[in-house]
């Protein structure tokens, strides 16, 4: 019985070391130049930069939290499949560094969105709002449509440097990308000057809004938890409903990755009404299955709350 | 033997622990007034019988009859009084709380002592010399003082039947005296009193009917039956040593592996 | 900043408020059936059942039951399956029963760790998560209280004879074996209330630290229920305090209270056992 199974499971061995999850060689020949995000709202930016003209897929799911995520074998394998490697940077996504190591891939293999994107002072980064977080500067650079800009203007020019022959297809697909962006900018923009500035005050739950805010002249009265994965002490629980007390905010936002019985409280406390979920560090299910989708419906979500 | 109505009846018993017999084929007979010593060596199954009298153990085979029902039917006039070793000595309880306890089976699931509890358990206090120590935790008692308490939460029950497990092994004369005398009391009021015992001499002199126990029964008679050499012969075997002037002595240590074989588990 | 307004200040907030009651029910329902645990040498249970509990709260969430059901059924499940190995195998329960309730944690924590997204919700059941607590659990906690003392007073010197004397009390004619059960059902359910408080890995705490301390100081049962819900009671309630001005978890203040109480008493007493040696000793000396 066993001599005959041996042939069948040395078959089925050399199958499967032929091929991996993603089905494909590490070294891709003409065939589709891959890239994998970290996040799903990158994901969407590189697909508003780069169209259907390569493969995109992103390691963490849609729905799931970036700062917590822990990464798995498949993700490795994912990483070691792709051309490239977009990440956020600033403290994000850092898991991901022990994956490319893994996969024998080099800082010439990533694109870290995030970083050095003040050298022509085409940004500003602001400091996180809360102490003893575990990053200085706020990553959350997307939130705004100027920074998300940016990013997609980065990984366009990244992929036609690598496929030159994509450079066209990429450069139309990009540029009707950033034109989306802008137009949502515009929107958004005009929906919060609408709004006068006493009531533009929100709470959210973890630091995501700093760029959001400065972009839309918006007040974070605070935020619930310093950092994803620790929990508010009683004092900063108490500090922050005093806070909410003061600016007389009426609506408490969780996001769709974090539940919470914590905010709950605060809601209940604060006599805050709803909680509605904002889209942070990844997207959901429709309409914030897209980058677009998803600010729009944050849009309309915070400023429905401030005109309460 | 008495012409009273059986308290209990037992019919070829045969019950041990795990797949080891203590006691095979036992039958036997006790009248109501009856006053009873079960005597025997060491892993004899004295502990056993009395389990299955009380209900606490299941026979393999045979069948108890207690007050002319199934066992444990009529477990509220049943009085069982366990080994000194078997009890948590140090658990947070009172002499007075202990006999009280002896009052449960009276009250009832929900009931709660009322004065006529709080008589008996003064009663029974009393009749065994210990009405002034009914606030000392248990811990507190001298040997002879525990053996008291427990007699005492029997005698609060006023059950029809009681089981003693060794009840004056290890005492000293004066409580053995105690005790005794409350047991003769018990038996001349129609009460049946069974006990398990080491002491033959105690015995033959205090006891009205002994049973010899070697895993079957091998005498069930009066007392003088304990100085029968050839009953202690079938029942002890070689625990006993034959003098040089004639006579016999018993070597038969109460605490000798004790827990290995009877009473345990 | 007086210290008045210490005490003040942090009532000001609903949450606290509401911590703070939870807390002391906690620390008063441990400690009652943790007086039971400790006479019976039974703390091992506790541990094992606070353990068992987490894979039914995991498999609970997954599937959109309550969470507090599901960790109910795993926890009475284990308590009453804990009772059946005991009386089947005596000694050797110690070992069967340690080997079932890590591996019952294990499936918990394989199954948790497969949830792609961080659940908090399900981490805060490891430590408690006594500032989350709902209107609607500070119900459930009160009214696990008040059902707790019911039954003790109901039954109490059923309890209070099986404990004691099992062999006794079997030939009186009580249920001894569903009295153990009953019992064991209190402690489990005891467990899975307290866990969003003080979480598993410290509820074992919350039952027998009280218990074992009050066991030091008093020679009545009834006595020692008391002591023990007055222990769990003030550590609780300064437990919180101090968890609010230290930012420290709160599960762990009250553990670290009980614990150093339960130290200077255990230290006292012996003081106090080695004088009174002494000085009967000096009396024997002196009277030869």
């Amino acid at each position: 019985m066993i001599r005959r199974l041996l042939p069948l499971l040395a078959a089925l061995l050399l199958a499967g070391a032929g091929c991996n999850s993603s089905g494909a060689s590490p070294m891709p020949s003409s065939a589709t130049y891959r890239v994998m995000t970290t996040t799903s709202i990158i994901a969407d930016l590189a697909r508003l930069a780069l169209g259907d003209s390569v493969q995109i897929d992103s390691i963490v799911p849609a729905g799931v939290d970036v700062h917590t995520y822990e990464p798995s074998p498949s993700d490795a394998a994912k990483i070691a499949a792709a051309n490239l490697i977009v990440m956020n940077g600033l403290g994000l996504d850092e898991w991901v560094s022990s994956l490319i190591d893994a996969a024998h891939k080099g800082a010439s293999d990533v694109v870290r969105l995030g970083e050095g994107l003040d050298t022509s002072d085409a940004w500003v980064y602001l400091t996180s709002a809360t102490s003893g977080t575990s990053h200085a500067v706020d990553p959350h650079i997307w939130l705004d449509p100027n920074g998300a800009a940016l990013y997609v203007q980065r990984i366009a020019d990244r992929v036609a440097h690598d496929r030159p022959e994509l450079t066209d297809a990429i450069h139309a697909t990009s540029a009707r990308g950033l034109a989306s962006i802008h137009a949502l900018d515009v929107e958004v923009g005009a929906l919060f000057a609408a709004i006068p500035a006493e009531s533009r005050k929100i709470v959210t739950f973890h630091d995501a809004f700093g760029y959001y805010a400065r972009a839309y002249k918006i007040t974070i009265v605070g935020v619930a938890i310093a950092s994803p994965g620790q929990d508010p002490s009683a004092r900063e629980i108490a500090a922050l409903i005093d806070a909410i007390r003061a600016a007389g905010v009426t609506t408490v936002f969780s996001e769709i990755q974090f539940p919470s019985k914590v905010l709950t409280s605060i809601a209940a406390e604060t006599g805050a009404t709803v909680l509605v979920d904002l889209y942070s560090d990844a997207l959901g299910a429709a309409p914030g299955d897209t980058y677009l989708g998803a600010m729009r419906a944050n849009a309309t979500a915070i400023a429905a709350s401030m005109q309460r | 033997m008495s012409s009273q109505p059986l308290a209990i009846e037992l019919v070829d018993v045969t019950a041990g622990y795990g797949d080891r017999a203590a006691i095979t084929g036992v039958s036997l007979s006790l009248a109501a007034g009856s006053l009873t010593a079960i005597f025997g060596p060491n892993g004899g199954g004295k502990s056993t019988l009395l389990k299955c009298i009380a209900g606490l153990m299941q026979p393999w085979s045979g069948s108890v009859q207690v007050l002319g029902s199934a066992v444990g039917l009529h477990a509220k006039r049943v009085a069982y009084v366990p080994q000194a070793e078997q009890v948590d000595w140090s658990f947070p309880v009172s002499v007075g709380e202990v006999v009280m306890m002896g009052r449960t089976p009276a009250l009832g699931p929900l009931g709660r002592p009322g004065a006529a509890d709080h008589a008996a358990v003064a009663d029974a206090l009393a009749r065994v010399d210990m009405a002034d120590l009914a606030q000392r935790q248990i811990g507190e008692l001298s040997g002879g003082q525990r053996r008291r308490v427990f007699l005492a939460r029997a005698i609060a029950a006023d059950p029809e039947i009681y089981l003693l497990d060794e009840p004056v092994t290890g005492v000293d004369p004066t409580t053995q005296e105690k005790i005794m005398n409350i047991l003769d009391a018990e038996a001349a009021r129609g009460r049946t009193v069974v006990a398990t015992t080491h002491d033959l001499a105690c015995a033959a002199q205090r006891f009205h009917d002994v049973v010899a126990l070697a895993g079957r029964v091998v005498a069930h008679g009066p007392a003088q039956l304990v100085l029968d050499q050839g009953v202690l012969e079938k029942t002890y075997g070689g625990h006993l040593v034959p003098l040089a002037g004639g006579g016999v002595v018993l070597l038969d240590d109460p605490h000798h592996s004790h827990g290995a074989h009877e009473g345990h588990e | 900043m007086n210290p008045l307004d210490l005490l003040l200040a942090p009532l000001g907030y609903d949450f606290f408020v509401r911590a703070l009651i939870a807390s002391a029910l906690v620390g008063v329902a441990c400690a009652i059936v943790g007086s039971f645990v400790v006479l019976k040498g039974m703390s091992f249970i506790g541990d094992a059942v606070s353990h068992a509990a987490f894979p039914g709260i995991v498999i609970a969430y997954l599937v959109g039951a309550p969470i507090i059901l599901g960790g109910a059924i795993a926890a009475i499940g284990t308590a009453l399956g804990i009772g059946a190995i005991t009386r089947r195998s005596g000694l050797r329960a110690d070992a069967i029963i340690g080997v079932l309730f890590a591996g019952m944690f294990a499936l918990g924590v394989a199954i948790f760790s497969s949830i792609p997204n961080y659940v908090g919700d399900l981490f805060h059941f490891l430590f408690g998560d006594v500032l989350g607590i709902s209107v609607g659990d500070l119900i459930a906690l009160t009214l696990l209280v008040f059902g707790l003392l019911v039954v003790l007073r109901l039954l109490w010197k059923e309890l209070l004879f099986s404990t004691f004397d099992p062999l006794g009390a079997g030939a009186a004619g009580l249920p001894v074996r569903r009295l153990d059960d009953l019992l064991l059902i209190l402690i489990a359910v005891t467990i899975v209330i307290s866990l969003q408080a003080v979480g598993i890995v410290l509820v074992v705490a919350m039952i027998t630290t009280p218990a074992a301390t009050a066991q030091l100081v008093v020679k009545r049962f009834t006595a020692m229920i008391q002591v023990a819900a007055l222990i769990g009671v003030s550590a609780a309630v300064v437990g919180l305090y101090l968890s609010y001005s230290l930012d420290i978890a709160s599960g762990a203040a009250i553990v670290i209270l009980e614990t150093l109480l339960f130290l200077l008493v255990l230290a006292g007493t012996s003081i106090r056992t080695r004088l009174s040696a002494a000085r009967g000793a000096a009396r024997g000396a002196a009277k030869s």
